[in-house]
Order: C-alpha cells, then structure tokens, then sequence
C-alpha cells in the first residue's frame, strides 16, 4: 500500500503537511492508500473533504501514539 | 447582509466577456495579488505579434524586423504614459518588479553605494525588496535599516524620519503592501528620502495595476512593478528610473544590445584592452534578445486599463473592499483577525485574515474544493508575519476589475463554512 508520511513540517509555504497531501494526492493513481499525519497540522474532518475531491474516502482511522494513521480507499 | 448598498464603479458582467479563463472554469478568482486573468485582448496581441510580426528586434534590416521594433519600442512609450514618466527612455522593460529591484540594487552599488551607507527598507516589505538589500549587507557592507509599523499596519513615519542620517543613500519602500494591504504615502517618504539626499525607489508591484499612479507627482527616482499582475503575461515587467540617473548608472546584464560599440585587443591569446560604448537608454539595460511579446501584450494591458480608467478600477477596488470588511466584521469578528488598516480608503484591494488554531494552508485548501481562489501562506513576506506573530501565516483575497459582490459573498459564505467545519 503506498504511504504519504505528512508527520514532518518542511520549512517554507509549500512545506506544510496539506500542501504536500495536495501535491501527492493529485498524482496518486492508487486503490488504497496509508496517511500518516498530526492532527494539529491537519484536522481529521479537513483530511476527509480533501481527499474526497481525488475520489477518496476515508476507510480507517488508527491513533498512534503521537499521530494519525488513516486508511483511504477509492471511493 | 442588513440594508447594504453597493455600486460598484465598474461593470463587471461586461468586463467578465473578455476573460476566458473567469467564463470558462466558473472559478471564484481572489489571487490577483499573486498574478491576474488575461484579457482576450492581451492573448490576442501576443499570439498576432508571432503570427504577424514575429522577429528580432534592432537587428534586421527586412521590413518585419523593423515592425517588431517598432512595436516593441511603442510599448515602451505606452507604459511610460501610463505612469507618467518624462520620456519612453526611462522605462526598462525587466522579467518582473523583482528583477527590477535586483538590476537597481547591483547597478547602484556600482555607482551610489560604499561600505557602510545605508538602505532604509520597511518590515512590510516583499522578500524582492528585501533580500537584494540584504545581499548587499553581504557582499558590500551596507548597512540595511527595517522601519517598522504601527497597529494598524500604517508605516512608522516617525521611525523612518529618524533612521534616516547622511548616510542613507537608498530608501526603498513598497507602495502597497501585499499582506497588510497599507498603502504608504509615497510622497511623504519621497520628501524625507530626498531631504538627506537619499534616492528613494518604490515597490510598485501592489500598487500601479490598482490606482493611478504619476510618478513625477510622487516625486521618487526609480519604480518597478511587474506585467502579470495589471492583466500582462508573465516574464515581463517594469524598471522606471529618472533619465539622468538611468544615464549614470553602469549595466547590470551584459550582453547584445546594450552596446554600440566593442572592440577589444588581445596579445598572446589574451585580453589586454577594451573599448565599450554603451547603449542610449533604455537599450543599456537591456540586454539579449528581450520578451518582445511581452512587452507588446503589457501595453495592451495598459490600454485596457486605460480604458476602464484607473480612477475607476481604485474606485471599485475600495468598495469590494468596503463590503468584504464590514461582512467579515459582522459574520466572523470572532474567529479571524484582519490585518492591516480598518479604513478601505488607506488599503488597496486585498485582505489578509489570520486565524485562532486554524492553520490559513488547511483553510485555503478546503476552500479550492469549492472552486474558491485564495492565497494561503506568508506571500513572500515572512519577516512580516513573524513581526506580527502570526506565525503559521495568513489567508489573503485580492480583488481587481472582474471581481464583485458575488465573489465576495462566496468566499466569505466558504469560509465561514470552513471554520464551522474546523472548529467541530
């Protein structure tokens, strides 16, 4: 399953953890994919509508120690 | 909404007709600070110059390369009406206001600039005139001074009459700030850069798409603003500079026709003499083969504008703006702060919001799902948030001619929505 590890913030306006979802996202062509991100950087309801544009739904949502692993699947 | 009554002094249905990408994609376009819409007009002049007119300019004897010549020395003095220069001399056509400052800041250092003097910058300013400065603090030993704001986000005009000693050689400062939306009282800064004999070169990225601008009024030395953000194409801009300092200052870039005359003498398979005469202006500035569509599709850029009237486009800008304030005071006071003066009639058309736990990248992105065109982030003016201590930056709209009421209530219903989402 192909993984996008948002937990890290890259410095810079195009660093951030959703504007790296965004780029990713819009080259994705993957049935299933593994999210890693912080929610403080990402809010779980924003992830949703976001990755519901590229036909994604959330299908897994998995609390790991500090962060948030979500399972999205093609809608 | 209450009882508000809005008329706005341009017609926007009209204007909308001639933009295709705004008729095509149904888009909700408030990213005009970071580049604006073309107008069929400005498309068609640049596909007609590489269908009719297309070759190099200055070089060819053939009848096509003298019309290319011909129009791209006309755009020269159309941008130079436009803002009132004394002659199409002093404007030199650069990529963009950026590279305009750059070319200014290395030419001066040549001629104006010795280890130690002084360039008086404000906090407000855009990286581009910020960092070719701080190169120069660098690489040369000039001393860079930052003028701060109030909280308002007026610029300190105290502050930048005392930083000011015989040693300031530049004051450089941006017209209209790209977050803040502060339009700075050009004039006032003019008359305290020249009272220590300082030249004084303004930003004019934010501020000559928006409102009329003289440049013989304001009384400054050099201006620079950019073609892609007044309905020009991109790769093209605007270094305007007083003939007689344009005429003393060395080239930055060098290369074919920025010269008259070269002639070198080598010895033993080495240089040993040369003799270069420069170009008369603005030739001297630019060198190689120049945007020559470019240039051609921002005079008809200019010519639209005209057209409307700048009076009218600033006109309409303060009343969109006008409206978006008392709309977000009323709908989301709460929520957001709005940086930058209160009074619409002191900002030009663009507002910057910064928000309580709610990262402006997050909003920005939910808001594109809605077809909604905002800018997200620092907007190349990260020293300026981090003075602020908005740390995570702002969400900025701007707003230009096709822009309406319309736009302004989905953006804000849009966002509203988002920081109901958020806040959950």
């Amino acid at each position: 399953m192909k993984v996008i590890d948002l937990r890290f913030k890259e410095p810079g306006c195009t660093g951030h953890p959703v504007v790296r979802l965004n780029n990713r996202l819009r080259e994705l062509n993957e049935d299933r994919v593994l999210i890693r991100f912080n929610l403080e950087d990402i809010p779980l309801k924003a992830l949703e509508l976001l990755i519901g544009r590229y036909g994604y739904r959330v299908d897994e949502v998995r609390n790991v120690n500090d962060y948030v692993e979500v399972v999205a699947i093609k809608a | 909404m209450g009882d508000w009554c809005l008329s706005l002094a341009l017609n926007v249905n009209v204007i909308r007709e001639d933009f295709p990408l705004i008729k095509d994609r149904k888009i909700v376009y408030l990213d005009n600070a970071a580049t604006t819409q073309k107008p069929i007009q400005v498309i068609n002049a640049i596909s007609n110059y590489y269908m009719k007119f297309n070759a190099n300019i200055h070089r060819g004897l053939y009848e096509l390369s003298q019309e290319a010549s011909k129009l791209y020395e006309e755009a020269h003095g159309v941008v130079a009406k436009f803002i009132n220069a004394g002659s199409w001399e002093e404007v030199v056509f650069t990529r963009n206001a950026t590279e305009g400052i750059n070319i200014l800041a290395q030419a001066l250092v040549n001629r104006y600039l010795k280890p130690g003097d002084e360039v008086v910058i404000s906090i407000m300013e855009h990286h581009s005139n910020m960092l070719p400065w701080i190169r120069l603090s660098e690489t040369y030993g000039v001393k860079v001074k930052v003028v701060g704001i109030d909280s308002d986000g007026l610029l300190d005009y105290d502050e930048l009459s005392n930083v000011l000693t015989p040693r300031t050689k530049v004051v450089s400062i941006t017209h209209a700030s790209n977050v803040l939306g502060t339009l700075n009282d050009v004039r006032r800064i003019a008359k305290l850069g020249h009272e220590v004999d300082a030249l004084v070169v303004v930003d004019g990225a934010q501020s000559v798409p928006h409102l009329p601008v003289n440049v013989r009024e304001l009384d400054v030395d050099f201006m620079v603003f950019s073609g892609h953000k007044m309905l020009g194409p991109t790769g093209i801009g605007v270094l305007w500079g007083r003939k007689d300092l344009l005429e003393d200052l060395p080239p930055v870039l060098q290369g074919g026709d920025m010269i008259k005359y070269v002639g070198i003498e080598v010895k033993g398979g080495v240089l040993i003499n040369h003799r270069i005469i420069y170009n008369d202006l603005p030739w001297k500035f630019e060198a190689g083969t120049p945007n020559i569509a470019g240039g051609i599709g921002l005079a008809e850029a200019v010519n639209y504008l005209i057209r409307l009237g700048m009076e009218e486009v600033r006109a309409h800008e303060v009343e969109l703006t006008r409206y978006a304030l008392r709309r977000l005071d009323e709908t989301l006071k709460d929520d957001i702060k709005i940086l930058g003066p209160k009074h619409p009639e002191l900002r030009s058309g663009l507002i910057s919001i910064a928000f309580k736990g709610i990262n402006p990248h997050v909003v920005a992105s939910l808001m594109s799902t809605k077809n909604i065109a905002v800018r997200s982030g620092y907007h190349c003016a990260q020293p300026l948030h981090e003075y602020l201590g908005v740390y995570d930056g702002t969400l900025r709209a701007s707003f230009y001619i096709y822009n309406d009421v319309d736009d302004i209530n989905a953006f804000i219903s849009s966002l509203e929505e988002v920081i109901n989402v958020l806040s959950k």
